[in-house]
């Protein structure tokens, strides 16, 4: 029985078993608390362009504004966009940062050590770092050298147009710039594109928003790798221009069925409904997959004051015809052309009406006037000629009015290095050198606009960037600098009124032989 | 009472009982190696591990342009891993071999595991030859049991995880590890990017035929390779290739020479704006009306 009673006992030792607590002291010393004033709740930046000054107040329960025992650090969190990385940006109490950092939404924070103490304080506040390229245009060029270059004409809400310098990394040095085509977006990011074409080749290029800077990707120069002719055609069919361009200040892709490719010699055409994007046969034909190529014009007209664009009307430079596709849809991509013919009136599309034969000098879409397009046309006895086409379809092509340009009042009018027509009033913008003029071709009436500093490199009717037909950009060249104005025509059917637009000159080193709007966050 | 204490005693021990366990010495692998073929094919992105074992080969002439074709069978061997070099024979079946001489080549009258590997690689190299043309060839190849191989895997299964072999009844009725069966055959077979039904007869190339093949291909300057893949046979380039071949048995047809295919009927092809005048399977009394015509020959 006691060895029951024992073996129980030794079993209840464990219930006697019991922790103490440590209930420590009550001694508590008094420690140096950081307040931090002065940081706002948010940011927002603009990368490459824009400096980030924040002077914060800190004082200290115990040390006040004695900032012997404090060390300072800012720095960002990516909030997890690359591995949740963090980023010193400065280690002064006070921060004045030129932003490096790619566009994206960080965390900002500033942290004070207590170097007495060991303890850290921090203040947080959310940057948000807007790139620059998002809306505005690309300045396409070349530097003093030759060597292609392109800045960006930053339009930014709340801010002061400004230029990015140099965003184009010419790893290829190509050299010659010609061409810059950005298609907008709608619907489909993988149809938005950004192609550069020079002397050097054609390249398709970063069309990102979130870099400050234009990669080259892919050589468009050779293009076995997308256009795959089955009729014999000149070789390397370099990539001059791609049609439609988009639509407006919203930018929205109007190459997103039909796309319509030159190069140098043809113009090919695809449906974008499948992808990739990849090209037949040449369409500058009379009948589908024919060898008997016409040569193009470089020009090609469609109605522009539309988001979708349903056909084209091009120039037959060989036959000195006028024509339209045979179809235009995302699946049924024109093949061939067909040549336009009229009764005359006001004008033909055949130009063998005419003796002397007339052929296409220049052709440009307009916004106004119900979305005509406009020819101007010449003939070897130096007449010039204003035809005014309404493109509705790609069936429906009609011919609506025709001007003579008299030589006499249009000064230096033949000369001229570039012409754009105003779509609300029958006039149209030329430059000769350095010199800009305006001739009303209903009123017979000539204006010298303006003489520049340098020779005008390129000049265009803008709609796109504003939705505002009366705005147009000119951009020329000293030799060594460049200068882009802003300048608007008054929509005045009685008088010539163009004027420059207040604070719209920008400074550039680059040649500009074109400007290419964007308007695209991604 | 002490029968208490015994009984609680005799709780206490069986309790303990529960945390006595045996560590027993796993039985090492005993036994000849086996050795079988071990052909695997599978995507990329998937483990190599759970391809599927593939019953067969083949070699398709018909999908290339290449006149040599090489082919490599790996052999695996079951077991450890040996401290010596093995080797092995193999052997080709006569009777289920239609294969001709000089249609491949580099079988090797010895192979080896080498030491310290359990698997080696036979590469062989196939030729094309004319008597292949639409023919379907054989050459059947087999393991040979030796000192240190036998030829244990007759039934060879797919393995849990792994994924299923390719089923095809002609081809994959062997299921020996120890054989494999080399199917060679140049047959053109439609290819990936055909845009076609064969049904119908309907699409930008219609039905598909090996004879309506070649003549798109020489029209059109293509090759075997450019039908492969979209990026080689894009939606354009189909259309264009129609277009030129449509052109050219339009413009033939004209001249009472009419394209025909293997089943005597003329060729189709369809084109958005200008597809050919007639029918898939139109035979070509039926377009003409009479019989005063002659099949286009190059």
């Amino acid at each position: 029985m006691k060895k029951v009673l024992y073996f129980g006992l030794l079993l209840l030792v464990p219930a006697f078993i019991s922790c103490v607590e440590d209930l420590g002291n009550d001694t508590v010393a008094e420690i140096n608390e950081i307040e931090i004033s002065g940081i706002e709740e948010s940011y927002s930046v603009i990368a490459k362009q824009e400096t980030l000054v924040i002077n914060p107040e800190v004082k200290g329960s115990l040390s006040a504004s004695d900032e012997s025992n404090l060390s300072y650090e800012w720095f960002l969190c990516d909030n997890g966009i690359t591995d949740h990385n963090h980023y010193t940006i400065g280690t002064e109490r006070n921060l004045s940062y030129f932003i490096e950092s790619t566009p994206a939404n960080y965390t900002l924070y500033f942290s004070v050590l207590d170097n007495s103490t060991g303890i850290k304080w921090e203040k947080e506040a959310t940057l948000s770092v807007v790139s620059p390229m998002v809306r505005g245009f690309y300045l396409f060029g070349d530097k003093a050298d030759g060597s292609v270059a392109m800045d960006f004409l930053s339009f930014i809400d709340g801010r002061d147009t400004s230029v990015v310098k140099d965003v184009f990394v010419n790893t290829k040095n190509l050299k010659g710039a010609k061409n810059a085509v950005f298609t907008g977006y709608y619907v489909n990011e993988a149809m938005v594109n950004m192609w550069v074409m020079s002397e050097s080749g054609s390249y398709q290029v970063d069309k990102s928003a979130s870099s400050t800077e234009v990669k080259e990707l892919d050589d468009m120069s050779n293009p076995g790798s997308f256009i795959f002719p089955t009729v014999p055609v000149s070789q390397p069919q370099q990539v001059m221009d791609i049609h439609p361009y988009p639509y407006a200040k919203t930018n929205t892709n109007r190459a997103r069925g039909a796309r319509i490719l030159f190069t140098k010699d043809n113009v090919f055409a695809t449906g974008m409904m499948t992808l990739p994007e990849a090209y037949g046969n040449p369409i500058n034909c009379y009948k589908a997959a024919s060898a008997d190529l016409f040569k193009p014009s470089k020009y090609i007209l469609y109605k522009d004051n539309v988001a979708s664009v349903s056909g084209v009307c091009m120039f037959d430079e060989t036959n000195h015809c006028f024509v339209r596709v045979n179809s235009m849809s995302s699946y049924t991509a024109p093949t061939y052309c067909v040549k336009l013919s009229n009764t005359g009136t006001p004008f033909y599309f055949d130009q063998n009406q005419y003796s002397p034969v007339r052929t296409m000098v220049y052709g440009q879409n307009g916004y106004g006037n119900a979305g005509r397009s406009y020819a101007l046309m010449n003939n070897e006895n130096g007449e010039y000629f204003v035809y005014q086409i309404m493109v509705a379809s790609y069936s429906s092509i009609t011919a609506q009015a025709a001007y003579t340009i008299d030589m006499s009042v249009a000064e230096e009018f033949a000369k001229a290095d570039f012409y754009t027509f105003f779509s609300m009033q029958p006039i149209v913008l030329y430059s000769v050198g350095a010199k800009l003029y305006a001739y009303d071709y209903a009123r017979n009436e000539c204006k010298l606009v303006n003489t520049f500093d340098g020779n005008i490199t390129y000049l265009s009717m803008d709609y796109e960037s504003n939705n505002d037909p009366k705005h147009i950009w000119i951009a020329t060249y000293n030799g060594s600098a460049g200068k882009v104005y802003g300048y608007s025509i008054a929509d005045n059917q009685n008088a010539i009124n163009v004027t420059p637009v207040e604070h719209e000159v920008f400074d550039t080193e680059i040649k500009v032989v074109k400007m290419e709007y964007r308007n695209h966050a991604n | 009472m002490k029968r208490y204490i015994t009984l609680f005693c005799l709780v206490i021990s069986l309790f303990s009982m529960l945390f006595v366990s045996c560590e027993k010495e796993p039985m090492t692998y005993e036994g000849k190696d086996s050795i079988y073929f071990d052909v695997r094919t599978g995507a990329e992105w998937i483990d190599p591990d759970l391809w599927s074992h593939e019953y067969y080969s083949t070699v398709s002439f018909g999908s290339t342009v290449d006149d040599v074709i090489e082919l490599n069978l790996p052999v695996c061997v079951s077991g450890m891993p040996s401290d010596i070099d093995r080797s092995f024979t193999i052997i080709e079946v006569k009777d289920s071999t239609t294969v001709q001489s000089g249609d491949y080549e580099g079988l090797e009258s010895t192979y080896t595991i080498k030491a310290g590997e359990t698997k080696t690689n036979v590469r062989l190299v196939f030729n094309r030859k004319e008597h292949m043309k639409d023919d379907t060839l054989c050459l059947q190849l087999a393991l040979q049991e030796n000192e240190y191989f036998s030829l244990m895997y007759k039934d060879f299964g797919k393995a849990p995880e792994q994924y299923a072999p390719d089923a095809k009844p002609e081809f994959d009725y062997n299921h020996d590890g120890s054989v494999h069966n080399i199917f060679v055959f140049d047959v053109m077979v439609k290819p990936t990017r055909w845009v076609g039904n064969d049904a119908t007869g309907a699409g930008r190339f219609g039905k598909f035929s090996p004879t309506k093949w070649k003549f798109m291909m020489k029209i059109t300057n293509t090759s075997i390779e450019d039908y492969a893949s979209t990026a080689t046979m894009p939606t354009a380039r189909q259309a264009a290739i129609a277009q030129t071949c449509a052109n050219f048995v339009m413009e033939k047809a004209a001249a009472r020479t009419p394209v025909l295919d293997e089943d005597g009927t003329m060729m189709y092809f369809y084109v958005d704006a200008t597809t050919v005048p007639w029918s898939p399977f139109t035979k070509p009394s039926d377009y003409y009306g009479h019989d005063n015509w002659t099949p286009y020959e190059e």
